[in-house]
Formats: structure tokens, C-alpha cells, sequence
């Protein structure tokens, strides 16, 4: 395998893998900190994207706006999310808070549906073109990409270490204790749907150049996610972070060499690893309510 | 409470005359709902069965299809009858289910769930992928089902015979929830702390729970394809988990027989009639689950034993206080 | 107490944002995806009609099959106001009822039983984004005309006596060998074909190898990409990896075409491309991404008819319904061809009956005029099939000259049904059919190709 090829994979494999973890780890927060196994998780991504659009093209505002526009929604409609619906069906256990954000989730698609019509929608690349080393051709919008998602990651490393951060750290090791400590559990959870799904909401703004914005566009990301999440290990953000990169090379490498059964190539990886290391890769799971 | 007992018999035997009666009430299109309706039941109690032991399965529907090919090929390539082919897909599942739950089962809930989403999801790609199953367009059709001289090609047949599968479900599934393993089952249920601290192999329970449910869902596979004589793979997405989640939640989730019936004729009749909203359709029927989950949490049965039986209760006792 | 009336009044509050504000936007949205209008009552005084009630299950989930719905409340809506159908001596007022096909197999074969056994509809028609075996199987049962979409070999199968494919695209081998041919000699050695992963991108991909192979192009082995790819950049490496001249994306929806395009373009592969179709708004969003350059010279499927079609019937027909719902936008009218085959079997033999119409639809000699251009059904003898069931479109070939797409060529139903024999290597089985039972009569249509050039 030559030089060229290896890194044009690597990039594809990089930018899927930057999404995935994004996405991933919005849902490994939610999921570790709340118990709720957010099923929505994809359509705050294919809304975000469709919102980036809304306002990138529709109103025309620049790009770097329409991004924290993104951002801030469904930040916001995270919260709302949580304060109208979810904090109702937490006594209620973990199987009426998944059914409700798959209700959540049905409502958004068929909204957006509605709102933006069934038509892909594009936002302009801000950085157009590619550049080229040699016979390396490298796309800017990617390399965008790429860097974007590891700006998030580390901003989201520091929001992890400050005073809110450890809150939601405690919380998720421990409910009863975390309780014992004065931490405001309400003001945890509205926060962690708030960074969870503004997670979500950025990383559809960065992909919407790349990426046409498309209905089932949640739904597939959602899917790897997933996986990230069983490998990763759950609750695990650094695990979700090393995990979404290596599902993403994974897939763009199978691609190459199996075609279209490349995602039965990361089921099977998948089951490897959980007979291994069922903690997935970095070990230790968070206990989850209802284990 | 004889007299509720008896109250209850009668409206039973007449849910039971009712649905032996159906085929010549309605007309065939409602009967071919009803005929998928006793196919997601099916699912429902395979569902309801393992949330029992606190997994919750979101791999029926690779379960289904196993069960459904495995009646498909071999009816077509090995010219086999139906019912052979329901047994041997039973065991098929039951042994792959076996070869891949030693990984998933001893990992708890969180990971038992994904582990089933990405079966489901791998196995129909194998299913669409791979040319010896025949592809994204499904097997080809098969012949209709025959027992002696008796073909059951027609709708009301068809209905009969989903009716023995889910009886016959049904009474399984009763049986092994009142035998022991059902009480270790209930007693992992309630506490797992609790049942492996008493001496219960946990492990080992969910796992038989897993595959006995395993066995039943290979059958409704099998009736699926009785009914409809072809598998496609698109016909088993993922997303059918989700509709049977929602059966069991809305019908009942502490109703572990009964909750999935009524569950699966409610969220397949409350749309029929809602199909004058059409776009609006599944944004309507995702607020009314919503509104059910957050104010009748345990469903629609968990309604009646709080609001309508006791009515009946104290009906029944101030019959008794006239008569004595 | 406080509790809970928090509760109801914040879940009152945001239930009833939902229900407030979807409206609204559907009411600014109103104007382009206008909802389908009800059936004008005819002005003149009402006198006891018959009713002829036609059913159809097309997918939602797209806008083709959005489309499509529209062009068949359009012909409904249309010719009741013209006072009905005219049939024998009948005038019938037609009905043409549309249900959904879903997602999957189940939610289609609900909306079919629906229409057979609760609406009582004796004719289905276009059935779009249903599986064929589905459709075919449920006319057979049934014993129920069925004019439905498709390509898939079961379609054809000679077990199913009450189905004809009045829209497909089995002959139509033509149109895109036409495009290779130009590719061709303009220079492209090799191709290569992209489609999803799913059973329509196995089937196009073979038959358009088939047709490459022909225009004289070596095809490297297809490439299939699973459904819910998330990132085409893999595909763009792979294909700039064999470095093919020609891409085919055969079988990729629009958005997705538009996505690949792009990813090939940022991956440095330049060439000739080969999207089947697009509509008009992914035709824009693939220009404002990759440039006018990078797509001059492409040709493909010419969405608009109404720069090719000259029959006044038909300008007719496309100019109502830019009155009713504004501009063309999607490949829609492609796929209401079966109204006209039905249309001229109703009046040709004016008799509604099931099996007189099936006797002349088995044997129909000639094609009608659609509202792409000419089309007709012929006979599958290499499936032993040997009623006319299969359908040759005519259609437009447009191509892309700074930046504008402008009608290139028209390719005649001659030209798809001599390619197509041709491209599958089955002149055998077609020559002898022919020598039994004569050659297909064509429309006198300038074309390319003859029967003597089967054999070159």
C-alpha cells in the first residue's frame, strides 16, 4: 500500500472518527451521569446540521455563527427536552425514559421533515478545495473537521475538570453519595442533557459542508455510536474518544479492502473485544441504575 | 371474590368466543392487521419474557429472521414442509443464540442491550448481503403451508393458525413462570443482589430465559412466513424492537402476559384511525406514547387494576353483602 | 398537589408549542409542497356516475414518490372535470386512492390489502418503492390488475398473469450505453459502477455493467456502499485508488450522488461521471459544490420534459401541472406512465372488465405516448414470459453545458429495446421469438439502431 492511499484513509477515517466521538460521547455522558439511554442523541445531530443550514444559507449569516447557532439550540432543546419530558419519566425507570426519547426523536424527524421538506440541504464549505502534497490530496473542509472535533474534545476535557464537571463525574460514580456531597442532582442532569446534545448539535454544524443534511442522517451516526459507546466502554469518555477513532479508521479501511460489509467488520471486532474485555477498552464500567 | 373470579371468566370466555368468531365479523384487510398484530405479540412476549430476568432484548427481530429464513430455504432448496422447518429453526436459534450470548449475557443490561442492537443490525445485513440467502429482494416464494389435504392459503385459516402459535406461546410461557426456574426468575427479576446472595446462578438462569425465548421468536419467524411466504430482509429492521418495546410499555410493563397483546392491539388500531392526520400521523402517535409513559407509567392494564378493578371488586362485595 | 399541576402545566405548555408551531411552518411552507388537492366536483349538473376507483401505494419517504402522488391527483382531479372518463358508453369518474408504502414490506402489503379489500379498487396502478413480488403477488390472489414500477427478475415471472411493469427500466439499456458511447469516444477506457447496497443498486449494477461493456468501456468490479454510509470520503478513495474514467452512480439516490460527487472531487479524481438522475434542487447543491467545471459535459436523465416533449396532449398535461403545483422538481412524471397505458386499454376496448382488459394488455401491439416521450411493453421470451409485460421508456438525455442543463438527445423505444437484447447477450432467445411470432412494431422514431446491428 502506498503513502498516499494509506493517508487519504487515515483522513476519511479521522473525520468519521472526530463525528462519532462527539456524538459518542454526548451519549455516554447522558447515559452514564443520567441512566437515560438517549435514543434521540442522533436527531439533535441531523437537527443541528439542518439548523447550521437554516442559518448558514436561509438567513445567511456566516459559518462560524451558524456553528455556535447550532451549538446553543440544541443546547437549549436539550434542557427543554429534559425539564418538559425526561425528569417526569425518571422515577419511572430506565425503559420509559428510552421510549420517551425515541417518541422525542420520531417527533424531531417528522418536524424537521416538515419544517425543511425531504431535499438534502448543503451549507458552503467555509475553506473550499483541497491542497496537495505530492500525490497526497488533502480536503480542507475535513481537515476542518478533524480539528474542530479535537478543539470540542479538549474544551470538553477542561469542562470535565471544573467544579460542575467533577459534580457530574460523582454523580455518575455514585447517585447516593454524590447526594451526600450537596450536589444539586437537578442542576447535574439539566447540564449534562445541555452538553450532551449541544455535543451533538456542533458536530452536525461541522459536517453539514462536508455532508449533505439528510433525515436519516441521525440514524446512521447514531448506529456507530453505539458501537463506540460497547467499545469505549460505557460512561467512559476518554474510552468513547479513543473508540469513535478507531471505529471510524476501521470502517474507512474495511471499505478499501471488503467493500460494503465493512461495518460487519467492526460487529465482529466488537465481539472480540467484549469476550476479551467486557469493560471495553480502557476497563472499568460505570455502574448503571437498573444493572 | 368468586364472584370477581367468575365475572372474569365470563368476560374471558368471551374475549375467547370473540376472537374464534373474528374472521366473519371483519373484512380480510382487518383481518390481515390482526394476523400481523398476532405476529407482534409474539415478539411482545419473547420481550416481555427476558425483561423478566432484567434483560431487555433488542435482537428479536435477528431472532425472527433466523427463524423465518430458516422456514424460507429450507421449504424452498431442501422442499421440506412447514412444520418440520419450525422446530429446526427453533434449534438454529437456539444454538447461535447460545454461541453469542456467552459473550453478552454475564456482561449485564447496558451491554446485553447494545450487544443486541448490533446483532439485529449485523444479521440482517448478512441476511441482504449474503447471495446464498437471496439477497436485499428476499427468498423466493414459497408454497403455502399444508397439513394432510388442507392448505392454509386463505386469510381466516391463516388467522387460526397464528391463534394456535400464540396459544401455544402463551401456555409455555405460563407454564415456566409458575414452575422453579420461573420463581428463580421473578427472584433475579426483582433483585439480582438478592437472588445470586441466595444461591441462584444468574448467569446461567438469563441465559436459558434468553434462549428459550430464543426458540419462540425462531417460531414466530416461521408463522411470519406462512403468512407472507417470502423473507425479505428489510422486513426485520431494528426498528420492530422499538414497536415492541412500546407494546409492552404502553399495554403494561408488570403485565407480563397480557400486557403485549394489548399493547400491540392498541398501537396497531390507534393509528388506523388517525390516518386522517397523514403527516402529522407519527408525530401524534409519538405525543400520545409520550402523554401514556408519563401519566399511566404502568399502561393501559396498569390503569384498569388501579382505577377499574377495584370497581368491579366492590361491585362484587356489595353483591355478596345483598345476598348474605 | 404543586407537584404535579407543575407538571401537567409544562407538558400542556410544550405539547401545545409542538402542535402550534408545526402548523405554522407547514403554512410557509405550504405554497412549494402544496398538499394534495381533493377532487374538483365537476360544474355540470350532477347526473348518477359510475366510479371507477383505482388504487396505488407509493413511498412518501421521498420526493419522487411525493411527486408522483401529486401527478395523480392532477390526472384525477383533471379528468373529472372534464366530466369523467369516457368508456364505451359510459362515463366513469375516477378515484384514485394513494396509501403509503412505509419502510418496509409489511407497511406496503397493509396498504395494498386496504385498498383491495376495504376500498374494493379492481385496478392498482404505479405502485413506487413497493417490492414488485409484493404487488405481483397480491394481483395474482386477487385476480386484480396490477400496472406497477420495477425491475427486479421476479417481476417478470410468468407465474404472475395480472401484472405488467408499465414503468421500468429493464429495456432501457439504450440510454445509458448512449452516454457511454460518448464518454467512449471521447476518450474513457475504463469504468466503474457505485451503488448502495441494497437489491435495485445488485440489479442496476449488473444490467449497467452490461451496457458499459457494450459502449466498449473495460468495468472494474462494482462498488457497493452500505445504506447508512455515513461518510463517502472511503468510496472516493477507492475509486481514485483504480483510477476509473467513468462513474457510474446508477443506483444512488440524488442527495447521495451529490455527496459522492463531491467526496470524488475533494479526493482529487477527475473524469467523466454518470448520475442517473437528479432533481433539480440536488442538480444546484452538486453545482454550488463542486463548480460548474468539474461537471461540464455530464450527461444524464432530463428531469423536465418539457423541453423534449412535442405531442400537444402531453404539453397539455405538463402545463396543468405547473399551473397546480409550480415547477418540475423531481423525476416524478417518469413514473405515472402506467395511467396512460391504462387510459388508452380502458378506451380502446371501452369495457372496465378485468379480464378484457388483461387480454389486450397481454397483447398489446403498440405503446402510448408518455409524458417523457414514447414508451411501449413488450414480451420477456427469455423468461418464458410471452404477454407484452415489460416496458421500454423513451427518454431524454440532457447534458451539462456551463453549468446549464441542456436536452441533449432523445433516445427512441426502439433504440432501449435493441440495446438492451443486446447488452444482455439474448439475441438467441429473441431472434427466435421473433421468427414465431413476428418483430415489435415501433413508433416511426429517428433512431440509432436497427435489427441489422444486433449482429455487428
Amino acid at each position: 500500500m502506498d503513502l498516499a492511499l494509506f493517508l487519504q484513509l487515515l483522513i476519511n477515517g479521522l473525520m468519521s472518527g472526530g463525528m462519532y466521538a462527539m456524538v459518542a460521547s454526548g451519549f455516554t455522558l447522558i447515559l452514564g451521569v443520567m441512566g437515560v439511554f438517549n435514543m434521540s442523541q442522533g436527531h439533535f445531530y441531523m437537527l443541528g446540521a439542518y439548523l447550521t443550514f437554516a442559518v448558514a444559507v436561509s438567513l445567511g449569516l456566516p459559518y462560524p455563527v451558524a456553528v455556535l447557532a447550532a451549538l446553543a439550540s440544541m443546547a437549549l432543546l436539550g434542557v427543554l427536552f429534559h425539564l418538559a419530558i425526561i425528569q417526569w419519566t425518571i422515577p419511572h425507570g430506565f425503559f420509559h425514559m428510552m421510549l420517551v426519547t425515541v417518541a422525542f426523536g420520531t417527533i424531531m424527524t417528522q418536524g424537521s421533515l416538515l419544517t425543511f421538506g425531504y431535499d438534502a440541504q448543503v451549507v458552503p464549505a467555509m475553506f473550499p478545495g483541497s491542497f496537495t502534497i505530492g500525490d497526497i490530496t488533502l480536503n480542507r473542509g475535513k481537515l476542518l473537521v478533524i480539528v474542530g472535533a479535537i478543539i470540542v474534545m479538549v474544551a470538553l476535557y477542561y469542562f470535565m475538570k471544573t467544579k460542575m464537571g467533577t459534580a457530574m463525574k460523582a454523580a455518575a460514580e455514585n447517585r447516593e453519595v454524590a447526594g451526600l456531597q450537596g450536589i444539586n442532582a437537578k442542576r447535574v442532569f439539566w447540564v449534562t442533557m445541555a452538553v450532551g446534545t449541544g455535543l451533538c448539535g456542533i458536530a452536525g454544524a461541522l459536517i453539514v459542508p462536508i455532508l449533505s443534511a439528510t433525515n436519516v442522517m441521525g440514524t446512521n451516526v447514531f448506529i456507530r455510536s453505539m458501537l463506540v459507546v460497547i467499545i469505549g466502554g460505557t460512561g467512559s469518555m476518554s474510552g468513547a474518544l479513543l473508540a469513535a477513532f478507531l471505529v471510524g479508521i476501521i470502517e474507512s479501511f474495511a471499505f478499501q479492502y471488503i467493500g460494503q460489509l465493512n461495518l460487519l467488520a467492526i460487529f465482529v471486532f466488537v465481539a472480540i473485544l467484549m469476550f476479551f474485555r467486557p469493560g471495553g477498552l480502557l476497563g472499568k464500567p460505570l455502574p448503571i441504575p437498573g444493572q | 371474590m368468586s364472584k370477581t373470579m367468575k365475572i372474569m371468566m365470563i368476560l374471558l370466555g368471551l374475549l375467547v368466543v370473540l376472537l374464534i368468531a373474528v374472521p366473519w365479523l371483519v373484512n380480510p384487510y382487518v383481518l390481515q392487521v390482526l394476523i400481523l398484530t398476532v405476529t407482534y405479540s409474539m415478539l411482545g412476549l419473547a420481550f416481555a419474557f427476558s425483561l423478566r430476568v432484567g434483560l431487555p432484548r433488542f435482537d428479536i427481530t435477528a431472532w425472527w429472521a433466523v427463524g423465518a429464513y430458516s422456514t424460507a430455504l429450507l421449504m424452498l432448496k431442501a422442499h421440506m414442509s412447514f412444520w418440520p422447518t419450525i422446530l429446526i429453526g427453533g434449534i438454529i436459534a437456539v444454538v447461535l443464540g447460545w454461541v453469542i450470548f456467552i459473550v453478552a449475557v454475564p456482561r449485564g443490561m447496558i451491554a446485553f442491550l447494545m450487544f443486541g442492537m448490533v446483532v439485529a443490525m449485523a444479521m440482517q445485513q448478512i441476511f441482504g448481503s449474503v447471495k446464498f440467502f437471496g439477497g436485499w429482494g428476499g427468498t423466493g416464494l414459497v408454497p403455502n403451508v399444508t397439513i394432510g389435504s388442507f392448505t392454509f392459503a386463505n386469510k381466516p385459516e391463516l388467522y387460526y393458525l397464528g391463534l394456535f402459535f400464540l396459544v401455544v406461546n402463551l401456555l409455555v410461557y405460563y407454564y415456566l413462570y409458575n414452575s422453579k426456574i420461573g420463581r428463580a426468575w421473578n427472584a433475579i427479576g426483582s433483585s439480582l443482589n438478592l437472588a445470586s446472595a441466595v444461591g441462584v446462578n444468574v448467569v446461567r438462569y438469563r441465559m436459558a430465559n434468553v434462549l428459550i425465548g430464543n426458540f419462540f421468536l425462531a417460531m414466530a419467524g416461521s408463522y411470519y412466513v406462512a403468512y407472507s411466504l417470502v423473507a425479505v430482509p428489510t422486513t426485520f429492521g431494528f426498528a420492530n424492537s422499538i414497536f415492541v418495546m412500546m407494546y409492552i410499555i404502553v399495554g403494561g410493563i408488570t403485565h407480563v402476559l397480557s400486557g403485549p397483546l394489548v399493547g400491540a392491539v392498541i398501537i396497531t388500531f390507534v393509528p388506523e384511525y388517525l390516518r386522517v392526520a397523514k403527516e402529522y400521523e407519527s408525530i401524534i402517535t409519538a405525543v400520545i406514547t409520550i402523554l401514556i409513559i408519563i401519566f399511566l407509567p404502568m399502561g393501559i392494564l396498569g390503569w384498569i387494576d388501579r382505577r377499574v378493578k377495584p370497581w368491579f371488586t366492590r361491585w362484587g362485595k356489595e353483591e355478596r353483602k345483598v345476598l348474605t | 398537589m404543586g407537584k404535579l399541576s407543575w407538571k401537567i402545566f409544562i407538558i400542556v405548555l410544550v405539547m401545545t408549542m409542538l402542535v402550534a408551531v408545526l402548523p405554522t411552518l407547514m403554512a410557509c411552507k405550504a405554497k412549494e409542497e402544496a398538499a394534495p388537492a381533493t377532487p374538483a366536483q365537476p360544474a355540470q349538473p350532477a347526473q348518477p356516475q359510475k366510479v371507477l376507483k383505482i388504487g396505488s401505494v407509493v413511498t412518501f419517504s421521498n420526493k419522487e414518490g411525493l411527486e408522483l402522488k401529486k401527478w395523480m391527483d392532477l390526472v384525477m382531479k383533471v379528468t373529472n372535470a372534464q366530466g369523467g372518463l369516457k368508456i364505451g358508453n359510459d362515463t366513469y369518474k375516477v378515484e384514485i386512492i394513494t396509501y403509503d408504502a412505509g419502510s418496509d414490506d409489511a407497511k406496503a402489503r397493509e396498504g395494498l390489502e386496504r385498498l383491495v379489500f376495504q376500498d374494493g379498487c379492481k385496478i392498482l396502478l404505479n405502485m413506487f418503492g413497493v417490492n414488485e413480488i409484493l404487488s405481483a403477488q397480491i394481483c395474482e390472489q386477487n385476480k386484480i390488475l396490477g400496472l406497477g414500477t420495477g425491475f427486479i427478475p421476479e417481476g417478470a415471472d410468468p407465474k404472475f398473469n395480472y401484472y405488467w411493469r408499465t414503468t421500468g427500466i429493464y429495456f432501457a439499456r439504450a440510454f445509458h450505453y448512449l452516454v457511454y458511447n460518448d464518454y467512449f469516444t471521447k476518450g474513457a477506457k475504463t469504468g466503474v459502477i457505485i451503488n448502495p447496497e441494497s437489491q435495485s443498486g445488485h440489479i442496476l449494477a449488473e444490467e449497467y455493467g452490461q451496457a458499459m461493456k457494450l459502449a466498449g468501456l473495460s468495468v472494474y468490479p462494482e462498488i457497493y456502499y452500505p445504506s447508512d454510509t455515513v461518510d463517502f470520503g472511503p468510496i472516493a478513495t477507492k475509486v481514485k485508488s483504480l483510477n476509473a474514467n467513468v462513474v457510474d452512480l446508477a443506483g444512488a439516490g440524488g442527495a447521495q450522488a451529490v455527496d459522492i460527487i463531491s467526496s470524488l472531487k475533494d479526493a482529487g479524481w477527475k473524469g467523466y461521471l454518470s448520475p442517473s438522475s437528479l432533481n433539480k434542487n440536488q442538480y444546484d447543491n452538486l453545482l454550488q459544490r463542486v463548480g460548474k467545471e468539474y461537471m461540464e459535459g455530464t450527461e444524464m436523465l432530463y428531469f423536465d420534459p418539457r423541453g423534449i416533449q412535442k405531442d400537444p396532449t402531453m404539453l397539455k398535461w405538463l402545463d396543468e401541472y405547473t399551473k397546480e403545483y409550480g415547477e418540475f422538481v423531481e423525476t416524478g412524471c417518469f413514473w405515472i406512465s402506467g395511467w396512460w397505458f391504462l387510459k388508452d386499454a380502458l378506451e380502446a376496448t371501452k369495457s372496465t372488465d378485468t379480464e378484457v382488459l388483461k387480454k389486450y394488455l397481454d397483447n398489446m401491439p403498440h405503446g402510448v405516448m408518455t409524458l417523457d416521450g414514447y414508451s411501449q411493453i413488450f414480451a420477456r421470451p427469455d423468461v418464458n414470459n410471452l404477454r407484452t409485460i415489460d416496458c421500454a421508456p423513451g427518454h431524454g438525455i440532457g447534458m451539462i453545458k456551463n453549468g446549464v442543463m441542456d436536452f441533449y438527445r432523445q433516445v427512441t423505444v426502439k433504440d432501449q429495446y435493441l440495446v438492451s437484447i443486446k447488452a444482455y447477450n439474448l439475441i438467441d432467445v429473441y431472434q427466435k421469438y421473433w421468427d414465431k411470432y413476428g418483430k415489435p412494431t415501433f413508433p416511426p422514431e429517428k433512431s440509432v439502431f436497427d435489427f441489422a446491428d444486433l449482429t455487428k
